[in-house]
């Protein structure tokens, strides 16, 4: 019983993993632990709920900086050769951190929803979406400034 | 494993908070950048932008002050300001004047 505890204790992780821990000595146990984690569904652990807005959080970092990233492109730093590179590349700059603005939000809010029900994280394409964004601005970047090199 | 996690739930309020702060501290930095960038003669957007973005920090240190009472409208203030901020940039590039 006493290897069975810590074992679900393991596996259960933060919600559970501190009370299986105290619980877990004898038969009583499971019908305490039962209700424990009633208890968690109906009002989920904090640390879950600060943790996802630390997530949400570091979404507005990033949306801050992709529109600072967008004005220096577009209006601060020196054009490129190509005309109007650098208000190309700062309008997709900012429609990216619009974006990421937008998901940020809705991906704290499912996963709200889903702390509190207890259900399974859902999965975003925001972060595919960042990344391929990106990806295009560096790409395009690098081809820029090579043609000013040439 | 378990010890670690037993140590750890006082600290993480005081993370989410620090991660606020830095969080308010940028968007007031790049506010104070638009607004100096609109004094300087580029326009009525780029301070509306520097206001915006004023207002997210704001909603991200109203939060602050009652953090150990958690509630969806902070986060939801934060976004829209966040928002709003985005699509007056996106617009101010668009539409230089």
């Amino acid at each position: 019983m006493g290897v069975r505890g810590d074992i679900t204790g393991d596996i259960s992780g933060d919600t559970t993993g501190d009370i299986t821990g105290v619980v877990m000595t004898g038969p009583v146990s499971t019908t305490l632990a039962v209700g424990t984690a009633a208890t968690t569904v109906a009002e989920p652990d904090y640390r879950f709920t600060l943790a996802n807005e630390r997530t949400f959080l570091a979404w507005v970092r990033t949306t801050l900086a992709l529109v600072a990233a967008a004005v220096a492109v577009a209006q601060v730093a020196p054009p490129f050769s190509v005309h109007a590179a650098g208000t190309v590349l700062g309008v997709a700059l900012a429609a990216t951190a619009l974006a990421s603005a937008v998901l940020g939000y809705l991906r704290w809010r499912h996963n709200d929803r889903a702390i509190r029900r207890a259900d399974p994280l859902p999965r975003t394409p925001g972060l595919a979406l960042l990344t391929v964004a990106l990806g295009a601005v560096v790409a395009t970047v690098a081809v820029l400034l090579l043609l000013d090199l040439s | 494993m378990t010890s670690t996690t037993r140590g750890d739930p006082g600290l993480q309020p005081e993370r989410t908070t620090l991660a606020r702060r830095r969080t308010a501290l940028s968007a007031v930095g790049l506010g104070l950048a638009f607004i100096r960038l609109g004094l300087e003669g580029r326009g009525a957007a780029e301070v509306l932008a520097g206001l915006a973005a004023l207002a997210t920090a704001l909603a991200l240190t109203a939060r602050a002050a009652r953090a150990d009472t958690p509630s969806s409208y902070p986060v939801t203030a934060t976004a829209a300001a966040l928002t709003a901020l985005c699509s007056i940039v996106l617009g101010l590039l668009l539409h230089p004047s």
